[in-house]
């Protein structure tokens, strides 16, 4: 079929059926995919693993992160961490509701960006809220980095968890799907572990690090812990674009760079 | 003196102790079942007298003065008696943009935050035919933050349905179409806020166990019976469950198949009330409790 007709049938479909059809939905697939930002990195800089952790774990990353910007395009994304908890631990027990939750949980994650933001603010990068993202571009060209809260905007909508009122989409999902939208060519959360382990290897000492899985083979361990938001593994499922993501451990100088250069060296976790 | 003195507080600290807040969830990665489970309690109903009511873009504003028109009389009407929020869809506009984004090639949260726009407009469009009600047209965080000050100084507002996940929207399976989208939006919403009922204005009496428009039939028959096949004449489904719509798998339900899933996790909302708003009566009818269309349940 030529690229007119392709046009010409997704166009009629769109205006007669209805939006959850399944033709549609195979013509709405067979669209290109204009990766958007494909020369950027998202990293995840972990907000219980690092930022609550103070100048110790915080200068060396800063360090590292203004470096590796010469090479690289970053789009940073923060955490939450401890506060984070608190306010959802308050919050749950007066009885709100997991769209309340998300909004004071987000303010978290911007205080965390704040804060980096302050601390890169010498190198040049300036923090932007998701409502100024269309200035991305011209921040990457000059800066080449950005510093972004990490909790998606869902606010009121986030969707309900199947137990309990935790919002379950947060910063790993919200970083996660900047990297998926456009187009980025790496996604690596950096936390303060070596990366996935069979337990949490906080509490575990029998745990032991999973150096490579694909989110099927991960899903079938049903771990009680994951290193990742679990609804993220969902979400990769389908991305088009940011098909594995890797994990690594923050507390390690260098790890940044090399995990940037296409190194393995944390935990990656593949689509398929 | 035995014990070696820090120098400064950060020195006391062990290297890399991260500075806690006590707290339930302290020190978890929210990530544990057995650790979240813990906290769970009964969620409060932050504004149980509200309705919520989405206006169907296709089936009700692209229809101009004959189809939207007595939808807003009907809504004029309804204020002394309910407090409402009104969520509108994108409609035909929506559809083209999805058209045009596709063709280029744009990611689906980018198609989303552009059909968004469309359900904003519509609800400009609303909220100014009722604004001698003292009806507004609220933006999302406005929806999110202040609507209790705003249902306390008017009987209703209008705000866009689309949820606002933009950018942020989901990757779908097999498909770049916005999953989350008006119905969605509004069922979320009611949900969070615990309102009294939730009501989907479209064009036809309900689900159908086969789609009216395309067989040919009138949209109006009204059997009572929820068990025919997909095959011969559509015969309206007058009640069913969420998960028992879902497992009939019909080729097209009136409403976004996402909210069937969302309401496997409601907290509050119980059913949803789908009613052709082209039936004069019939929203007046559904706020005030009546089954004039199709209720679904949530479990």
């Amino acid at each position: 079929m030529t690229i007119g007709a392709d046009r010409a049938t997704l166009e009629s479909l769109l205006m007669t059926r209805s939006l959850d059809d399944l033709e549609l939905a195979a013509a709405s697939d067979a669209a290109p995919d204009y990766p958007i930002l494909p020369d950027a990195s998202v990293l995840k800089i972990g907000g219980q693993s690092l930022m609550d952790r103070g100048r110790s774990a915080v200068y060396p990353v800063v360090e590292e992160l203004a470096r590796v910007k010469r090479e690289h395009q970053l789009l940073i994304g923060t955490g939450g961490g401890t506060r984070a908890r608190h306010v959802y631990s308050v919050a749950a027990e007066l009885g709100l509701p997991t769209g309340v939750l998300t909004g004071v949980g987000a303010a978290v994650a911007g205080q965390n960006a704040q804060m980096l933001g302050y601390l890169m603010a010498r190198h040049g990068v300036p923090v932007v809220g998701h409502e100024a993202f269309s200035a991305l571009p011209l921040y990457l060209a000059e800066a080449h980095a950005v510093i972004f809260p990490g909790m998606p905007p869902y606010d009121m909508w986030q969707r309900v968890p199947n137990q309990g009122v935790i919002p379950p989409y947060r910063t790993d999902a919200g970083c996660y799907l900047v990297a998926e939208v456009y187009g980025c060519r790496n996604m690596i959360f950096v936390k303060d572990e070596d990366g996935l382990y069979t337990a949490n290897p906080k509490t575990d000492p029998s745990a032991t690090l999973i150096p490579e899985i694909t989110v099927d083979e991960l899903i079938s361990l049903d771990l009680p812990d994951v290193v990742v938001e679990r609804p993220l593994l969902e979400l990769m499922r389908h991305a088009r674009h940011v098909r594995s993501i890797q994990v690594i451990n923050g507390l390690k100088p260098g790890l940044i760079t090399r995990a940037l250069a296409g190194e393995h060296v944390g935990t990656i976790i593949s689509a398929a | 003196m035995t014990e070696t003195r820090a120098e400064s507080p950060a020195d006391a600290l062990p290297l890399f102790a991260v500075k806690d807040v006590p707290s339930a969830l302290m020190r978890q990665t929210l990530l544990d079942r057995e650790l979240v489970k813990a906290i769970d309690r009964p969620v409060i109903r932050l504004l149980p007298w509200l309705n919520v009511v989405a206006l169907g873009g296709r089936s009700i504003i692209d229809g101009g003065a004959g189809a939207l028109g007595p939808v807003v009389e009907e809504l004029r009407g309804a204020l002394a008696e309910h407090r409402l929020l009104l969520l509108t869809g994108p409609g035909v506009r929506a559809r083209h943009i999805l058209g045009v984004g596709l063709d280029l090639g744009l990611p689906t949260g980018v198609l989303a935050a552009l059909a968004a726009t469309e359900a904003e407009q519509n609800g400009h469009l609303v909220a100014a035919l009722l604004a001698e009600q003292g009806v507004s047209y609220l933006p999302h965080t406005a929806v999110a933050h202040q609507l209790a000050v705003h249902l306390a100084a008017s009987r209703a507002v209008v705000s866009n349905g689309y949820p606002p996940y933009g950018l942020y929207e989901f990757p779908p399976e097999h498909s770049k179409i916005p999953p989350h989208r008006t119905d969605s939006g509004a069922f979320l919403l009611a949900d969070a806020y615990g309102a009294r009922s939730t009501t989907y204005v479209k064009d036809v009496d309900g689900v159908f166990t086969s789609d009216p428009a395309r067989s040919g039939g009138t949209g109006n028959s009204n059997s009572g019976n929820a068990t025919s096949g997909n095959g011969g004449q559509p015969e309206l489904i007058r009640e069913i469950t969420a998960a028992e719509l879902l497992a009939r798998n019909l080729p097209a339900l009136p409403i976004d198949a996402t909210v069937l899933k969302l309401m496997a996790n409601a907290k509050h909302v119980q059913q949803i009330q789908i009613v052709n708003g082209r039936t004069p009566g019939n929203i007046t009818k559904a706020l005030r409790g009546e089954h004039v269309g199709t209720i679904i349940r949530t479990g």
